[in-house]
């Protein structure tokens, strides 16, 4: 018996070895097909003179179109912008900080200036996302600290759903370690990184109007048509998205996510160290009390208000609408004039030194 | 919980620890731990499932009990009908009462009666299938007086639920299982080794094959009129190999798994791809259920005795009912029956059994005329297998239909070729192995320990590239 386990033990300790050995000289972003295929792409274009990035999630992909915003900028300012969308399909908090942060030692990351980062909350991994690579394979232990500590400080949610959060959450972070259910994909696909999301123009941005006229996976029809008919069937999905954003707005109080908080603090003043300005947004029918009252802590001038519904009333409209959580073409290009001029108004408050 | 899971990594090695140096002083204590382990490994997936398996354990119990104290003729057949009736009445609500009521409700609409439907929402119990026939064939052998009943209701208790053929078998019967738990375990190296050897064949074949070609096998099968002639027959041979490489592979683990705790389970599986005739092929595929069938069902309606016409009723009722057994949808049916034809020449020229030995023994490569053999029975069996996956009997023929017709070949024009790599490598080791229990059974004095730590990391770093989602296994639905 002795010899057995001796053996097994001696053998799974080579085998995490080796595994880590191997994964030792992998990029930051390998696990994220989305977020790498764009990133490929910066690397590909080092000069092109980007140096303002949207980090986040598929609603900063789906809704911000780089073209439109510095359009904007150009003709509504003296600032010099030019933008990339790095948002990517279910990025959620804190993946998204953990790219954020990646990036910003990166090659590509030094000629930054601005990085408007999509504010969300500390994400509970759902069903669907549990076990799946890009869930973890960001997870180290400062980022699984993070997420225990927020999640413990969170009083908003019950005891339940924090131990399940947690539960989640170390299982992912060992199937990290042991990189569980990585590069399996990479072998078998051939073409890995999901360049359908660097979209028609080579600016990160992937309308989910154009993914549905152009994708040919009846599956990705079929889903992008039913979530897309759904807001049609019932008008009461907007409506009540934008009476909860108002109900919000109303009921904004002290009451905030400390850990989070810190956290972004300290992502505002590892940025500014490095001359970066960083930018802090919540995106139209995202919002919750909790992010709300969050947002409202970020100061100032690390901040802009996207999800005001008595500033953006429209954007809870059908006509601008592609589901019930992302705009559609016509809502990303209104959306990506008024980000464009918020972001002018807080450049010409805040940094006017930036201003030629 | 999950074969494939982190979960089960986790769970498998605490109960190991349990049942080695904690409990390995008491036979009681060692089966006690073995009965709540199942338990807790069966209510992982669902709790109130539980309940099922209780009374299935706690009936035939009785039943047996009360058979082997019994000599009234009456009794003890109202005895095992109780068995039959109440153990076949949870398959058949759980599993087929929609099915039932689904057809009866359209051959009234045939005649122009509308009924309104009345089917239930019902979720079907893991692995009822398997257990159900295991508690079954306790009673049957017992009311056969074939078989003592226990009196140890916890042994009884853990040979119905033991937590790695719960739920996918292989099926077990009493006469073989039972008596183990009987017997104090022990520990032995060599055993404990080569289980975790196929432990780990299993997990490659479940995660790196089956569930790599069921990516392919679901998109192909789904949407089989958006694809060419060339990628339905790669969508057929995907799932011949997802089939395989899942049941299989659960088998595999399952075997591994009792070999560490001092168990040994039947085989279920002989590298049945590399059979000559379908007589032979199912002498190799799923064993433990065709074994039961053949014991439970075909010898008692009178087997391969009587007229060609009692023959030719046999051997369609066996196949059928088989076919009906893995789910309740006439797709299963008519796989059955098919292999019903493909069988029955064989039986009636007595060559069915022909092919009794493994393929090419003692020779590296097969003749011509294996090889010849070998081609015509996989393909056949992959007909078989496009009815077994396609969602309805139209979706099949249609299936079949596109592939055999002209206009529709067309050579698919990307190929997945790392899954080929894949399946290139899985019949070459089975192919060298067929002679052997499972695909990683080797002899520590043949192979330097070096290439053998080799192997195993190069197949455990594969498992791990592919684990990810934890998809469950196809056996579970039946």
């Amino acid at each position: 018996m002795g010899k057995f386990i001796r053996k097994i033990v001696i053998y799974v300790s080579v085998l995490f070895m080796l595994i880590q050995l191997l994964y030792a000289f992998i990029p930051y972003h390998w696990g994220n097909p989305y977020f790498s295929a764009k990133i490929s792409h910066l690397e590909d274009s080092v000069n092109k003179g980007y140096n303002l990035y949207f980090f986040g999630s598929s609603r900063v992909n789906r809704q911000i179109d780089p073209f439109v915003f510095d359009s904007v900028i150009h003709e509504e300012s003296k600032i010099n912008i030019k933008s990339f969308n790095l948002g990517s399909p279910a990025t959620f908090c804190p993946q998204a900080y953990y790219l954020y942060e990646q990036f910003l030692n990166s090659d590509i990351g030094k000629n930054a200036n601005y990085c408007l980062i999509e504010l969300m909350p500390v994400n509970a991994i759902s069903d669907f996302f549990f076990h799946q690579e890009q869930t973890n394979y960001w997870l180290n232990l400062g980022e699984l600290k993070f997420i225990i500590e927020a999640n413990f400080n969170n009083d908003k949610i019950s005891n339940k759903a924090k131990k399940k959060n947690i539960r989640r959450y170390l299982t992912s972070y060992l199937e990290n370690k042991f990189h569980i259910g990585h590069s399996g994909k990479q072998i078998i696909t051939k073409n890995y990184y999901d360049k359908r999301f660097v979209g028609q123009r080579y600016d990160g941005y992937y309308p989910m109007d154009l993914e549905l006229r152009t994708v040919k996976d009846e599956l990705i029809v079929k889903h992008l048509t039913q979530i897309s008919e759904e807001i049609k069937k019932d008008s009461s999905i907007l409506n009540n998205r934008l009476n909860h954003a108002i109900e919000h707005y109303n009921n904004i109080a002290d009451d905030f996510d400390s850990v989070h908080f810190n956290r972004i603090s300290k992502m505002i003043e590892n940025a500014n160290e490095l001359d970066i300005h960083t930018v802090f947004f919540i995106s139209p029918r995202s919002s919750s009390q909790e992010l709300i009252n969050l947002f409202n802590a970020i100061p100032n001038k690390n901040k802009i208000d996207m999800a005001n519904p008595f500033l953006y009333k429209d954007y809870y409209l059908l006509k601008y609408a592609f589901d019930r959580g992302h705009l559609n073409e016509n809502g990303a290009q209104l959306y990506s004039v008024d980000i464009a001029k918020e972001l002018i108004q807080l450049i010409e408050k805040n940094d006017p030194n930036n201003i030629n | 919980m999950l074969f494939n899971s982190l979960d089960f990594a986790i769970f498998l090695p605490i109960v190991f620890i349990l049942y080695w140096f904690v409990t390995q002083k008491s036979l009681k204590l060692q089966n006690i731990l073995i009965v709540v382990a199942s338990y807790f490994f069966y209510g992982w997936w669902s709790k109130r499932f539980l309940a099922l398996i209780l009374i299935s354990t706690v009936l035939d119990y009785f039943v047996g009990r009360f058979l082997s104290n019994s000599n009234d003729k009456f009794k003890r057949k109202l005895l095992l009908v109780a068995s039959l009736a109440v153990n076949l009445g949870f398959l058949g609500v759980f599993k087929y009462f929609n099915f039932f009521i689904d057809n009866f409700i359209a051959v009234f609409t045939f005649f122009g009666k509308e009924i309104q439907p009345n089917t239930l929402d019902i979720i079907l119990p893991v692995g009822i299938s398997f257990y159900t026939f295991q508690t079954l064939s306790y009673s049957i052998d017992i009311y056969r007086r074939k078989l003592e009943p226990t009196k140890d209701f916890i042994a009884f208790a853990a040979f119905v639920s033991f937590f790695p053929q719960l739920v996918a078998g292989p099926i077990e019967r009493a006469k073989n299982l039972l008596p183990q738990f009987y017997k104090k375990r022990e520990f032995k190296y060599a055993q404990a080794i080569d289980g975790m050897r196929q432990i780990l064949w299993g997990l490659f074949k479940k995660v790196v094959i089956a569930d790599n070609c069921a990516q392919y096998a679901d998109i192909i099968f789904n949407n089989y009129t958006e694809y060419s002639g060339g990628y339905l027959i790669l969508g057929a041979l995907f799932f011949t190999f997802q089939i395989y490489g899942d049941f299989s592979g659960y088998s595999d683990i399952a075997i591994g798994t009792s070999r560490l705790f001092g168990f040994n389970l039947k085989r279920n599986f002989a590298f049945p791809y590399f059979s000559r005739d379908i007589a032979e092929f199912w002498r190799r595929w799923h064993i433990s259920l065709s074994t039961w069938f053949r014991d439970y069902l075909y010898i008692p309606l009178g087997g391969s005795k009587g007229g060609t016409w009692k023959k030719i009723r046999n051997i369609f009722i066996i196949f059928v009912v088989s076919g009906f057994w893995h789910g309740a949808n006439w797709t299963f049916i008519i796989w059955g029956a098919l292999n019903a034809i493909y069988f029955i020449p064989l039986l009636l020229t007595k060559t069915n059994r022909k092919n009794t030995d493994d393929v090419a023994q003692g020779k590296l490569f097969p003749s011509y005329r294996e090889i010849f053999s070998m081609l015509s029975t996989f393909t056949l069996v992959v007909l078989g297998w496009v009815f077994f996956r396609s969602n309805s009997v139209p979706d099949a023929i249609g299936f079949l239909s596109r592939i055999f017709s002209a206009e529709q070949i067309a050579f698919p024009p990307e190929l997945p070729l790392a899954i080929f790599v894949l399946l290139g490598i899985q019949l070459i080791v089975e192919w060298f192995q067929r002679s052997k229990q499972h695909g990683l059974e080797m002899s520590s004095e043949n192979i330097p320990s070096i290439f053998r730590w080799l192997i195993y990391l190069a197949l455990c770093m594969l498992i791990m590239a592919f684990l990810g989602k934890g998809t469950s296994f196809i056996y579970f639905q039946f």
